[in-house]
């Protein structure tokens, strides 16, 4: 077998984060290779790699018979690399056969630019995928939909020896993916390679000759279509890794309690469509889901960040309309952000004020704050959740990761919040604190708190919750009690519960109760 | 038939009102019409060319400052280093030809290294251009004050002879203008014309599509430099001297005249030509103030009363007109 690209041992750290850790892919030529793994298992970073947008720290870099490593994406474009990017390299204000050929504009003689040709062949190239495209608009005003297709003309009219393709189906719907599938089968027809990457298990089976599986920044297993069974178990197991041993679940019945927060069909173009999902108090309810499903929308919209075009939202029993952070503040709702650096904490200010902000949020904040009074509840609440810190004196930022993540929640704590909104609390944070933050949650949750938490590694959530809601395209499409379950279930149901044919209607897929 | 035509007219007319130019016209339509009510004869060809000649600077320097805004990033050197051009060349010119043959390129070309300078720490040492200029100002004005610490020098004659000669309706300002038209037109029609849009417009996009967006960057510095050195020549010919403190004012009305022609501080939107437009708007406006007979405690007053609504106008309607916007509602 003749291979195209050759990588080993390639590594790649961002600060102290290792994202690829000795990791290897083999690319036979005129093959399509599937690319799968879990959120940040280095997917991406690898295709990044390949195309020179990143430099690997260390490894072997083989192409096309020779050692090489390209510095940047116009020297892998020489070599004939071309990539779709999962956020896409498109340039809004300029059109759509603009885009097309940004780059490699066909020229006249004396180097101007040939716009008859370059947009005739546009209209022509975009024909196939996405016909009904005035190739005259500018990239901007497109659906994501649209901006996909033509992201993918755009590296299609390249032709290129390797095409990578990042997610390129996410928003995608069925018909499209199709014609792109007869589009990839073409090119292998020509003897062109092809790296498909994707969370859609049966896409990746189904157009792939060859996959490769990631598991944290490692080659977990390479698996030859040609030879050997498309057997998504063994692809999953692959993926997670072994069965994750569920210690310290306590899973609850909550079904006795009183709602807490009630939602019903939420919707927030083009992220959210139609999310209904219920916590009790007392509950610790987890938000499982591929990256990317409309998770970090909806608790935004639900602290009141964003506005929710339909649906219907109640606390407590009470229906609320929320316009403004500080209405889901007096309602009763806590955010803890995702950014925790931007959205979560004032960095440069003391672990004091960053106390003293939140209340500030309150009906009836007085006009003068007591100081000795406050800094005796901040201290006393320091010591309550071991924040460890020099003094309350002391900038936010110059605390490690899990103790500033503590000092965002402990600043909600005094508000008394009947919910609270986790968005990947743990990211970036060490083993010891990710502890003490859930003992934490399952505190707050017996004082009768309704705890719904996002967390982009299931893992956590076999540890921290007690029911798991699955969402996928904006809905939620599964509901599992956390008893008995293990990693392999989640992914199971976030990979699965993928549609078949067309846009469906949120509601009418399968969900696995 | 005549159902056909009123179609092509409303058809006309609304890609007219879609164009990026619509309202930097109509904003220099309105200013025009002010400044014909309050300076009689304005359409007179003698005061055409006056006008032209007096607006020539700011226009150009505008033409200038758009390309670098267009890139994505901001030129706050630009009123600094026209008053280091002039400065050398009232230093190097004297009666003969000889000084000026030597001293044209030399004022060229230090504009050119100015542009590089301002590039090469926005672009490869991506300083934000906007504190990174702030700072090269200085320096630039600097060099001008040790150059000429007071008013005065001397430029040979034949350039402001020159810069006032008509040939028939036609004086070398308004050829000034059309170069630095020509000019651009000919790099729009090549790629780092388009590459300037797409760095302006999304610098990382453009990266990944395989553009080398620094070195465009540092082009649309070099290239808006040129037209700098255009501006500073205009008005040395109508000073006749040297001055350091000649250039401030030109920095901040530039980048008004860049927005009220339409294009976007954010970059990868509007025209070259709108720019000029705004260039020749605002310079109406100073105009009109002085017609008009405004108290000089109220010119400044006027003047950034006009403005802003200009601005307003501009910003506000690219609001509510999506395509404009690029990235939509």
């Amino acid at each position: 077998m003749q291979l195209i690209l050759e990588l080993r041992g390639v590594e790649k750290r961002f600060g102290g984060v290792v994202a690829l850790d000795k990791a290897e892919l083999l690319c036979p030529a005129g093959k399509i290779v599937g690319l799968i793994g879990a959120n940040g298992s280095g997917k991406s970073t690898m295709s990044r790699i390949i195309n020179g947008t990143l430099q690997p720290d260390a490894g072997e870099f083989v192409y096309q018979g020779k050692r090489t490593s390209f510095r940047s994406p116009m020297e892998a474009a020489r070599a004939g690399i071309s990539m779709v990017y999962q956020n896409l390299s498109l340039v809004p204000d300029l059109s759509v056969w603009q885009n097309i050929w940004l780059g490699t504009e066909p020229l006249r003689p004396g180097g101007f630019l040939d716009d008859r040709t370059a947009r005739a062949r546009a209209t022509e190239l975009t024909r196939e995928l996405c016909g009904w495209l005035q190739v005259d608009r500018p990239v901007g005003t497109l659906l994501p939909a649209e901006k996909q297709l033509v992201e993918i003309v755009k590296c299609l009219a390249r032709n290129p020896q390797l095409l990578i393709l990042d997610e390129p189906t996410a928003p995608l719907e069925r018909a499209h993916v199709d014609l792109l599938f007869s589009l990839l089968r073409k090119r292998k027809v020509a003897g062109r390679s092809t790296i498909f990457i994707s969370h859609r298990m049966t896409e990746v089976t189904e157009i792939c000759d060859y996959l490769v599986v990631f598991r944290n920044g490692r080659t977990a297993g390479t698996i030859d279509f040609e030879r050997e069974n498309k057997d998504e178990r063994r692809i999953i197991e692959l993926m997670t890794g072994e069965p994750v041993e569920v210690g310290n679940a306590r899973p609850r019945t909550a079904t006795g309690s009183r709602p807490i927060l009630e939602v019903q069909g939420l919707t927030l173009p083009p992220k959210l469509r139609g999310v209904s999902l219920t916590v009790h108090a007392g509950e610790i309810v987890g938000l499982a889901g591929l990256q990317g499903q409309g998770q970090e929308e909806l608790m935004l919209a639900l602290a009141g960040f964003r506005r929710f075009e339909g649906g219907r939202l109640a606390i407590d029993g009470e229906a609320r309309e929320l316009r403004h952070p500080s209405d889901a503040i007096r309602a009763g709702v806590a955010l803890v952000p995702g950014d925790r650096h931007h959205q979560g904490l004032f960095l440069n200010h003391t672990v004091y004020l960053n106390a003293v902000y939140c209340r500030t949020a309150l009906p009836k904040t007085p006009w003068f704050m007591n100081r000795a009074g406050l800094k005796e509840a901040v201290r006393r609440l320091c010591a309550d959740l071991r924040v460890k810190t020099p003094s309350i004196f002391t900038p936010v930022g110059e605390l490690s990761g899990g103790n500033q993540q503590k000092v965002v929640v402990a600043n909600w704590l005094p508000l008394d919040p009947k919910v609270l909104l986790l968005s990947d609390p743990a990211k970036g944070v060490d083993v010891q604190a990710k502890a003490e933050l859930y003992d934490l949650l399952r505190r707050l949750a017996e004082r009768g708190t309704g705890v719904l938490l996002y967390a982009s590694d299931n893992e956590e959530l076999l540890r921290a919750c007690d029911r798991i809601l699955v969402i996928y395209e904006g809905s939620i499409v599964g509901e599992l009690a956390n008893r008995g379950l293990t990693e392999r279930d989640i992914v199971d149901a976030s990979v699965r519960s993928e549609p078949k044919g067309g846009r469906d209607l949120p509601g009418s897929r399968r969900v696995n109760a | 038939m005549r159902a056909r035509w009123t179609q092509g007219a409303a058809r006309g007319l609304a890609s007219l009102a879609d164009s990026a130019l619509f309202l930097p016209l109509l904003i220099f339509a309105l200013i025009l019409l002010v400044n014909a009510i309050v300076q009689p004869g304005l359409f007179q060809p003698r005061i055409v060319r006056s006008n032209t000649a007096s607006f020539a600077p700011l226009i150009l320097v505008a033409a200038g400052q758009a390309v670098i805004v267009l890139s994505g990033s901001l030129d706050l050197s630009v009123g600094a280093g026209m008053s280091l051009i002039n400065c050398i060349l009232s230093a190097i010119m004297t009666d003969s030809v000889g000084s000026s043959a030597l001293a044209l390129p030399a004022g060229l070309a230090a504009a050119l290294l100015m542009g590089l300078v301002n590039g090469v720490a926005v672009a490869y040492l991506r300083l934000p251009s906007l504190i990174a200029t702030f700072a090269t100002s200085a320096i630039w004005f600097g060099a001008a004050l040790l150059l000429r610490p007071q008013p005065g020098g001397f430029v040979t004659p034949w350039i402001s002879t020159f810069y006032y000669l008509f040939l028939g309706p036609v004086a070398l300002p308004l050829l000034l203008l059309l170069a630095a038209l020509g000019g651009w037109a000919l790099v729009r029609r090549r790629r780092l014309g388009r590459y300037i849009y797409a760095v302006g417009s999304n610098e990382e996009a453009a990266y990944d599509s395989g553009v080398n967006a620094p070195r465009v960057k540092v082009g649309a510095y070099l290239l808006g430099w040129g037209f700098v050195f255009l501006a500073a020549f205009a008005v040395t010919a109508q000073m006749s001297s040297g001055d350091a403190y000649m250039g401030n004012p030109f920095t901040l009305n530039s980048i008004a005249a860049v927005v009220v022609g339409g294009i976007s501080l954010a970059g990868g939107k509007g025209t070259v030509l709108g720019a000029m437009l705004g260039g020749a708007t605002l310079s109406m406006v100073i105009n009109i103030i002085y017609y008009a007979n405004v108290p000089s405690v109220y010119q400044e007053f006027v003047k950034g009363s006009i403005i802003i609504v200009a601005l307003a106008l501009t910003i506000v309607y690219r609001r509510r007109v999506p395509r404009l916007a690029g990235t939509g509602p």
